[in-house]
């Protein structure tokens, strides 16, 4: 999943895109409202983390003209301001959430959990297809009663499959939502991990959940 | 109770009521007991003259001894009667009492006797009856001997009139004086009732509602002033107290920053096991942070010092060049980092400053105009003497400042759009230099092209002597 961060304050940015990072999130970062914006438009993120005080253009401004432009990517304002009239009007603008600094970095991470599931089906932080659990709080994924250890971007690939369940998603898709820009990446690198998946969720198991969907992509289904 | 307007205006009253009602009361009882003295002096003048000219008359015809014995006999009305208070009689130049009216001879009793001059003589003496009387004794010549008549008045009328007048007085005065006492009680309520109204209205306004104020119209004159003050003091405690509020809200939302950083860095870093340099880093970058929160609850502290007035500024004589060359040895190290060219010149000024403060103040602004420079920048300071006035400009080479922004950059916690993210600062800077040099009777101007430099200039009383 990738998020895109607009903060000014350059070392809280760099702690919180570690974090994310470390989540297996991909993350981009803007330093003031301008670039904000024309990164949301740019680059697919599936969720924004919004300061309200920036440089430029400040991040209401910013919130609002990305609203206007049709980009409905959920927001998650951050900002130092707790005020409740701030509050109010940062969700009347268009945010979906908002959290007030200094903030518990876990809670950070539950929310952005919360907002990417907006879009979906999904209603807790453990996804169900099938037999199959995917815990996206901890990470931790079960078939059965059979516990499945899979690295970082296998996980992430999963995660972004699970999210998008029953829905076909091409390979650059994929590749938007899942890997940094400034990877080298060709469409066969999906194909490869794929393949790592297949072998350690569906291998084993009779009822096969990823599909390949000749000449658009992959699909996670239960039927 | 006994320290209340109300009372005091009571007790005023009645003293000063007491007083002259007193006053008048004995001025009346005077006038009307001479007036009734004098009534009845000549009353009895009027009867001695009768009673002479009687005996004049009768003189004429010679018949003056049996007109004597006439006026002992024959007296009708009131003379005739035993003690009826009215008398007379005529006493020969011998001392022999000739004549005596019925009234005194019926009960065997005399005036006292006196001789009389011409002139007529007015006394109170006792008469008969152990009665206090008015006497008048006055003297006429005739042919046989001089005569002096007397004719002598009961007192007794006068000192009832004058008794009930005292009586009525002594029931009157205290019922006039209750009567009014609880007057002036009730209207003196009745008149302070605006002050109490007043004070409900004053003792409603909280810190809550500061910004209510009471209605001056339909205010007595009186109370008006007191309103007019109250509502002035009521805007500037109002305008403290949000001055107050917005600072207070300000340094926590600048707190609040460092703050995140501290706690992202924390929560982050623990949430996984890492290497010891890895932890060793996120240390470093905490306490990095740390410092800078420090700086800025430091700058807090300064500045609500220098609000509250409890900071003692030391003030010394001292060359502003002097200062100045202190400040730029300071900041080399940082203009070196920087690539950046430092000058100074000019004919030096003497002052009379504290030391620290202004040295806290040409630190601030030579920093900024090294932070906010450009590389291979340069910064000029000149320190002259003008007008009775010292001058330091610095002059950089900067990023400037946009037009509409140099009014704001001495505003608490106001950071220029571009500095933020850029420059870490806490926006209390030069809101510090601002009011340590007004402290000192100067001012600071600035001017700013945006993207080509900015210059501070800071203008000091000289002390040149």
């Amino acid at each position: 999943m990738r998020i895109l961060l607009v903060e000014d304050e350059k070392d809280l940015a760099a702690i919180i895109k570690q974090g994310l990072e470390e989540e297996g999130y991909i993350v981009d970062v803007a330093h003031d409202g301008e670039e904000g914006l024309y990164m949301s438009e740019n680059y697919s993120a599936d969720a924004v983390i919004l300061d309200i005080m920036l440089p430029v253009m400040d991040g209401l401004t910013m919130l609002s003209t990305m609203r206007k432009k049709g980009i409905n990517t959920p927001v998650i304002l951050l900002t130092a301001r707790d005020a409740l009239i701030d509050k109010i009007k940062g969700l009347d603008t268009g945010a979906d959430d908002y959290l007030t600094k200094p903030f518990v970095f876990d809670e950070l991470l539950a929310r952005v959990r919360s907002l990417l599931r907006r879009k979906t089906d999904v209603k807790e932080a453990v996804i169900r297809i099938a037999d199959m659990e995917i815990n996206t709080a901890n990470h931790e994924v079960r078939r059965g009663e059979r516990l499945i250890t899979l690295s970082a971007k296998e996980y992430a690939l999963l995660e972004y499959l699970a999210y998008k369940k029953n829905i076909v998603v091409s390979r650059s898709d994929i590749i938007e939502h899942i890997y940094h820009e400034d990877s080298e990446m060709d469409s066969n690198v999906v194909d490869v991990y794929i393949n790592y998946l297949r072998n350690k969720i569906d291998k084993d198991f009779k009822k096969k959940l990823i599909h390949t969907v000749r000449g658009a992509g992959y699909i996670l289904k239960d039927e | 109770m006994f320290n209340s307007i109300k009372f005091k205006l009571v007790i005023w009253f009645l003293v000063v009521f007491s007083v002259f009602f007193t006053g008048m009361e004995i001025f009346l009882y005077t006038r009307l007991e001479s007036l009734v003295v004098s009534l009845a002096d000549e009353h009895l003048k009027a009867e001695t003259m009768m009673l002479a000219n009687l005996m004049a008359v009768e003189e004429e015809h010679g018949q003056i001894e049996m007109e004597l014995a006439e006026l002992s006999m024959a007296a009708s009305g009131v003379y005739a009667e035993k003690f009826s208070g009215h008398y007379y009689q005529i006493v020969a130049s011998d001392g022999r009492v000739l004549v005596r009216s019925p009234s005194l001879s019926l009960g065997n009793a005399t005036l006292p006797v006196m001789q009389g001059t011409s002139e007529a003589v007015y006394s109170t003496v006792i008469g008969p009856d152990n009665e206090e009387v008015r006497l008048i004794t006055q003297s006429f010549k005739f042919s046989i001997d001089t005569l002096t008549f007397q004719a002598a008045e009961s007192f007794e009328e006068t000192h009832r009139l004058l008794s009930s007048f005292k009586n009525i007085v002594l029931v009157i005065f205290p019922a006039v004086f209750i009567i009014c006492g609880f007057g002036v009680f009730i209207m003196a309520g009745w008149a302070l009732r605006p002050i109490k109204s007043f004070t409900a209205k004053v003792g409603q306004i909280t810190e809550e509602n500061l910004s209510e104020r009471i209605e001056e119209r339909g205010v007595p004159a009186e109370l008006k002033p007191l309103a007019h003050n109250f509502n002035t003091m009521l805007g500037r405690l109002e305008g403290s107290f949000s001055r107050q509020k917005q600072f207070l809200s300000d340094a926590s939302h600048e707190l609040r920053t460092p703050t995140s950083i501290i706690k992202s860095f924390c929560d982050v870093t623990l949430n996984k096991e890492r290497s010891a340099a890895d932890y060793k880093e996120a240390i470093r970058r905490v306490g990095d942070t740390v410092n800078r929160m420090c700086d800025i609850i430091n700058r807090i502290l300064v500045i609500s010092r220098l609000d509250a007035k409890t900071i003692q500024f030391k003030p010394s004589r001292m060359d502003l060049m002097d200062l100045m060359k202190d400040v730029l040895k300071l900041m080399e190290p940082s203009c070196a980092s920087k690539g950046i060219r430092i000058t100074i010149d000019g004919k030096g000024a003497v002052i009379k400053g504290d030391r620290e403060g202004l040295t806290e103040v040409f630190t601030n602004i030579v920093e900024n105009a090294i932070k906010y420079n450009k590389p291979d920048g340069s910064v000029d300071i000149s320190v002259s003497e003008s007008g009775g006035r010292a001058v330091v400009t610095v002059e950089d080479t900067g990023i400037g400042i946009s037009e509409g922004e140099t009014e704001k950059i001495f505003d608490r916690f106001y950071r220029v759009d571009a500095s933020r993210g850029v420059t870490v600062g806490s926006g209390l800077g030069l809101s510090i230099v601002k009011t340590i040099v007004e402290a000192h009777g100067g001012r600071i101007e600035v001017k700013s092209e945006f993207g080509k430099g900015t210059a501070f200039k800071v203008l000091l009383p000289s002390n040149a002597d």
